[in-house]
């Protein structure tokens, strides 16, 4: 469609919305189709003018309970939303959000936690404290999917506040959500914190973010450690000075070689090179280099050990069951050499 | 683990600097080259020092290279596919190609 065929839309409006009934033969690829299309559409329906023709379409999308349909419509949203003139942002756009976030049924809920940056910024300032209280909502709910998804989207929003928002309302929630007793929940910690720690001054990260980086260590969530030890240099270069590289140290070495988890230790080996150049030689000589020694020899341990390369565990592995075949294949060969 | 290290080691070189370079990451760069400890994975293993050598050539300058790296090198070249050898030309522009002939 172009912008010459506008009128089709009228044609074309009833067919996408038929699709949108619980059909069979036309459920989730189709809704994943249009959700996905439907972002695109803002040039042919007539510009960012128009462009709100486009929400009830898509609300009715986000609402859907399957996953991959919502999160499509959720981006193409946020794509409207960008080529939105501030007024309709604010009309359409904002009331989509607080109808979303109201939902009764936590689909919509999970949402609208994606939309908050998209509306934010177009909101006047005495209009965004009861926004943001209404993402806090969403931080706080019930079910565990639709916290998981406002922390999803955190440092989307943390982007758009003012600088003493985000030190003072986001970051006592993202240490509430980092806490969070579902995993689903806290795992997104450390990639959120990634995301969030270069909009910080060094001071203020190791302020926000400190005593949870240091907590990560212990943490039963093996993925956080994972992005512990993958994210580790980022991270702490982002809290330099203010916690010196030096002490960060005993932490890494702690990632290196005591985690029971070979992806963390891996995770943190293959930023060994780039932790070191950022330390003077007598830490990377007197700390780094006799783990390094240690890591280095030779692995001598039976299969079934974390540390064991996978190929030595292939091969302790199979040698058995090939010897175990052989003997098995002999004696076969030999009862039917009886029986012949 | 052992990959990521053998992949790292070379790095560290700049960092603590020529003597502590060869007094301590050469001992390790040699165990990697002299790793049998299985065939696919000792290769690979050597390939990765192969490919992240230049920091310690750098460091090491051509002598010390000449005398302490390229004799393991040239006693391991049998196992040392192409693209290791593409990597080492780029060092062997930096540092005279008589550093490799040398050994060759």
């Amino acid at each position: 469609m172009t912008k010459r065929d506008f009128p089709a839309c009228s044609l074309v409006w009833p067919c996408i919305y038929a699709s949108l009934s619980p059909c069979p033969a036309l459920h989730l690829l189709s809704w994943q189709a249009i959700a996905k299309s439907a972002g695109g559409l803002v040039k042919a329906i007539g510009g960012g003018e128009h462009a709100h023709m486009l929400i009830p379409l898509l609300e009715a999308l986000a609402e859907k309970e399957e996953t991959i349909v919502r999160v499509k419509a959720v981006e193409s949203l946020v794509q409207i939303g960008k080529q939105m003139p501030a007024s309709t942002l604010q009309s359409e756009m904002k009331e989509l959000l607080k109808r979303l976030a109201g939902g009764d049924f936590f689909p919509s809920r999970i949402s609208a936690a994606g939309l908050f940056a998209t509306v934010y910024p177009s909101t006047p300032a005495a209009m965004r404290a009861p926004l943001r209280k209404l993402y806090e909502q969403l931080a706080k709910d019930e079910m565990p999917m639709v916290r998981s998804a406002a922390f999803v989207h955190m440092p989307a929003l943390a982007a758009v506040v003012e600088r003493e928002v985000l030190t003072s309302e986001l970051s006592p929630l993202f240490n509430e959500l980092s806490q969070d007793m579902q995993e689903s929940v806290r795992e997104l910690a450390v990639d959120n914190m990634e995301k969030m720690v270069g909009l910080l001054s060094p001071e203020e990260a190791a302020r926000i973010f400190g005593s949870f980086f240091d907590n990560v260590q212990m943490e039963k969530c093996s993925s956080m450690r994972v992005n512990k030890a993958k994210h580790f240099v980022k991270l702490v270069a982002a809290m330099s000075p203010a916690r010196p590289l030096r002490d960060q140290v005993p932490a890494y070495i702690h990632l290196l070689s005591a985690d029971p988890e070979v992806e963390v230790r891996n995770a943190a080996a293959a930023n060994l090179g780039l932790f070191c150049a950022k330390l003077d030689a007598a830490t990377v000589k007197g700390q780094i280099l006799p783990v390094m020694r240690e890591l280095a020899q030779p692995e001598d341990q039976p299969a079934g050990q974390g540390g064991a390369n996978p190929n030595q565990q292939v091969v302790r592995s199979v040698v058995p069951l090939c010897l175990c075949g052989d003997e098995v294949y002999a004696r076969g060969k030999c009862c039917c050499t009886g029986l012949w | 683990m052992r990959e990521h290290i053998a992949e790292n080691v070379c790095s560290l070189a700049p960092v603590i600097g020529r003597e502590p370079a060869i007094s301590e990451l050469l001992p390790l760069v040699k165990l990697f080259f002299a790793d049998e400890q299985d065939g696919t994975a000792s290769i690979e293993i050597r390939r990765k020092v192969l490919r992240s050598v230049a920091p310690l050539v750098e460091t090491l300058g051509a002598e010390a290279c000449g005398q302490h790296l390229m004799p393991e090198v040239c006693v391991h070249q049998q196992c040392i596919s192409l693209p290791c050898a593409a990597r080492r030309r780029g060092v062997a522009a930096r540092h005279g190609i008589g550093l490799f002939g040398a050994h060759a």
